[in-house]
């Protein structure tokens, strides 16, 4: 063999582990349960092909609005409300003052904390009568909501809790602010600018490439909510956070629909790469590049 | 090289030896029900003996989290990694039927001789179509539980607490306890759980002379006047009894019980255990069967099967044997404070059980006015998706109960009628 071919097999051997893993675990799965979207499965039983009727069922399923409903609500507040929240938090822990490290340490804990424990800790948070923010808000006289046992405050609550862990996003924008050079800002105080302006004219533009890559993510990250409603609601009360992942989980856990269940994960799938086509094609529009001359 | 070869060869022939004698046969053994106490008893004691007793027998014992057995099994069914044995809650009984997960015991039942000694209503619902899924291994049921302490202070005989649901409610209103503020820092009544209910409707409804589902599942009764009536009290009990600023108690009731946050409350008869090991030595506490119409309580019976993909289900027949023999089930009951599906005769001997008044008050009205919790299929939608649905939109004053139950009825056919047309019915059941 010669020396080439036998480096590229090498190549392939100390590759193999992931690439198997890759295949096993990511490329079939997906393979087959889009295969599986065209099928009814109901566990334990065996499959049995019935083309669109999984598809056709979910147009008419109201479950199917709901949840996406309930999960376009979700995205539509929390996706611009923590980006908003994570570029002020940013913009504050960007300034040079004593122990700013520690700030952001504070600030980005809340990323790194399990799901399910941020879950169980924002049950608590939330409890009408012994939780921190109704108490906070009984020291200003306002006797607050239901949050998680009302409908229509429960979704707002999630959203609240959502911003609260807004530190791993703050930590982009934080290494987007410090790529800004330093000379845009020394040059537009020469030039007379005001704090406000330097900010929109200047850190806000540059910021975009990172808002553009959080907005992404963020609208990926919101459509798959599952854990707070799992952990917290289950999806209720009345339906209010029957969102899009938990419903398609319900459907395949709890029913053990897998056809129905795959089918409706190929249509969040779609949705989702829709949404980011239409971002990156509406991107110019607004995303600045340094190099970029437009 | 001739080192790799020979270290190679020992591998090879230490696996041939240890894997062709004295291998021992694996019982797989899965649990959604346990706590530290039963976890410990099943580790230390049961699975020991059972153990000794069948030598070169070893039982692989997993607990699974309640809310995830149902679907830890169907996945492994699917996979055909099912366990040998399973012991699965009171709702799964029918699925496990259906879905043919179950092995039909009937023959080992004859064979064994201990029928005669079970509760029949134990066996009623372990047992479709005539034929017996699982063997009973404990039973659970609903009473309420009321703080004396706090009867007292209010003036109320703490001996004499009202019969009826309708009057428990009334005095649950007069036990809420305000501070200055207007926040309820004291519960009178908490009738039911908030994530239970379904299961308090159908506790309700059965009282109220209603039923939920047709014997041979060809439909669905719960839309009937008993059962608009049961949702009708069941709305007022969650808007009227449960205050605006009710407790979310997200560790449930028994601590706020205990703290004397909540005069009376719903709950079984492992509550009697929580509070022995939690509530302080002085708080004293009654127990009580309230009704409505018809004098009942209903059965939860969890039970063991023997999975249809077990390799080998005689030796697993020997485990389910060992475990429900009398010391063993009675030492199961005892340590988990459920109640014994085997028969104890007109007078209660055991001394645990004596020691406490409060559980030989569950022993002795589940024999005598017990009735097993009713049998759903496909209750994974039928219940979980659509009667809570419409359960909700009720209690959230979307729908009135009478729409509510109708539309949920409505679907509840049309899905029987589906399961009926895929001969579910005719498989379990012999008929069309």
């Amino acid at each position: 063999m010669k020396s080439s071919k036998r480096e590229e097999l090498y190549g392939y051997i100390f590759v193999s582990p992931w690439l198997i893993g890759y295949i096993l675990f990511i490329v079939f799965p997906v393979v087959y349960s889009f295969i599986l979207s065209f099928c009814k499965y109901t566990l334990p039983f065996t499959v049995k092909f019935i083309g669109l009727l999984n598809y056709k069922e979910i147009i008419r399923d109201p479950f199917f609005r709901l949840s996406l409903y309930n999960t376009l609500y979700y995205t539509l507040f929390s996706v611009p409300l923590g980006i908003a929240t994570s570029i002020v938090i940013a913009i504050i822990l960007n300034m040079r003052v004593k122990g700013v490290s520690v700030f952001r340490t504070i600030y980005y804990m809340p990323a790194v904390i399990s799901g399910v424990a941020v879950s169980l800790l924002w049950l608590v948070v939330l409890d009408p009568s012994y939780g921190l923010i109704n108490y906070i808000l009984s020291l200003l006289h306002i006797r607050g909501p239901l949050w998680l046992q009302d409908p229509k405050w429960s979704k707002p609550a999630l959203i609240l809790m959502s911003l609260w862990q807004s530190g791993g996003n703050m930590i982009i924008y934080l290494a987007g602010l410090q790529q800004i050079p330093e000379q845009l800002y020394e040059a537009a105080t020469i030039d007379g600018a005001n704090n406000w302006f330097k900010f929109w004219k200047i850190t806000l533009p540059l910021l975009t490439p990172t808002i553009f890559l959080n907005l992404i993510l963020s609208i990926i990250g919101s459509f798959q909510i599952f854990t707070q409603a799992y952990v917290m609601t289950g999806g209720g009360p009345l339906n209010s956070t029957l969102f899009y992942v938990l419903y398609l989980y319900q459907k395949g856990f709890q029913s053990f629909e897998m056809g129905y269940a795959s089918a409706l994960a190929w249509i969040l799938f779609i949705i989702v790469l829709m949404l980011t086509i239409i971002l990156f094609r509406t991107s110019w529009r607004w995303v600045y590049y340094e190099a970029e001359v437009k | 090289m001739k080192k790799v070869y020979w270290s190679m060869s020992l591998i090879v022939i230490l696996l041939l030896i240890f894997d062709g004698t004295g291998r021992a046969v694996t019982l797989r053994f899965w649990t959604g029900h346990g706590s530290p106490d039963i976890d410990k008893w099943f580790d230390e004691v049961l699975i020991p003996q059972f153990e000794q007793a069948h030598p070169g027998v070893k039982v692989e014992r997993l607990r699974v989290p309640w809310g995830e057995l149902n679907e830890k099994i169907m996945t492994a069914f699917a996979a055909g990694t099912a366990p040998d044995i399973v012991f699965s809650g009171t709702e799964q009984i029918i699925d496990e039927a259906i879905k043919g997960l179950a092995r039909p015991l009937n023959d080992y039942i004859k064979k064994w001789g201990e029928y005669k000694n079970f509760i029949p209503m134990a066996w009623k619902h372990e047992t479709i179509g005539g034929k017996i899924y699982r063997v009973p291994i404990h039973i659970s049921s609903r009473a309420l539980m009321y703080n004396k302490t706090i009867f007292k202070q209010a003036g109320i005989n703490p001996n004499t607490i009202p019969e009826k649901w309708e009057q428990i409610a009334e005095l649950g209103k007069k036990l809420n306890l305000r501070d200055d503020k207007g926040n309820l820092i004291r519960l009178g009544a908490d009738l039911w759980y908030t994530h239970q209910f379904c299961q308090g409707f159908y506790y309700f409804l059965y009282q109220n002379k209603g039923k939920i589902i047709a014997d041979d599942f060809s439909k669905s009764l719960f839309n009937s006047e008993a059962g608009v009536e049961t949702l009708q009290y069941f709305v007022n009990l969650f808007n009227e009894l449960t205050p605006p600023n009710l407790p979310a108690l997200p560790s449930g009731p028994i601590p706020n019980f205990a703290a004397g946050k909540i005069a009376i409350y719903v709950n079984t008869p492992q509550g009697i255990s929580d509070l022995e090991k939690y509530a302080p030595k002085e708080f004293e506490f009654g127990i009580a069967f309230p009704f409505r119409k018809s004098r009942i309580i209903q059965l939860y019976v969890n039970g063991i099967y023997i999975t249809t993909q077990s390799k080998n289900p005689d030796l697993a027949w020997e485990f389910i044997k060992f475990f429900a023999s009398s010391d063993n089930l009675r030492e199961f009951n005892n340590t988990y404070f459920t109640i014994n599906p085997r028969k104890f005769g007109a007078k209660i001997d055991d001394p645990f059980i004596k020691q406490r008044p409060l559980l030989v008050a569950f022993y002795e009205q589940a024999q005598k006015i017990g009735i097993p919790y009713p049998i759903i299929p496909n209750y994974g939608t039928l219940q979980n998706r659509i009667l809570k649905d419409a359960i909700d939109a009720a209690l959230y004053k979307k729908m009135t109960p009478k729409q509510a139950l109708e539309d949920a009825a409505k679907k509840w056919d049309a899905s029987l009628e589906e399961l009926r047309k895929e001969g579910v019915f005719e498989k379990i059941l012999g008929t069309k």
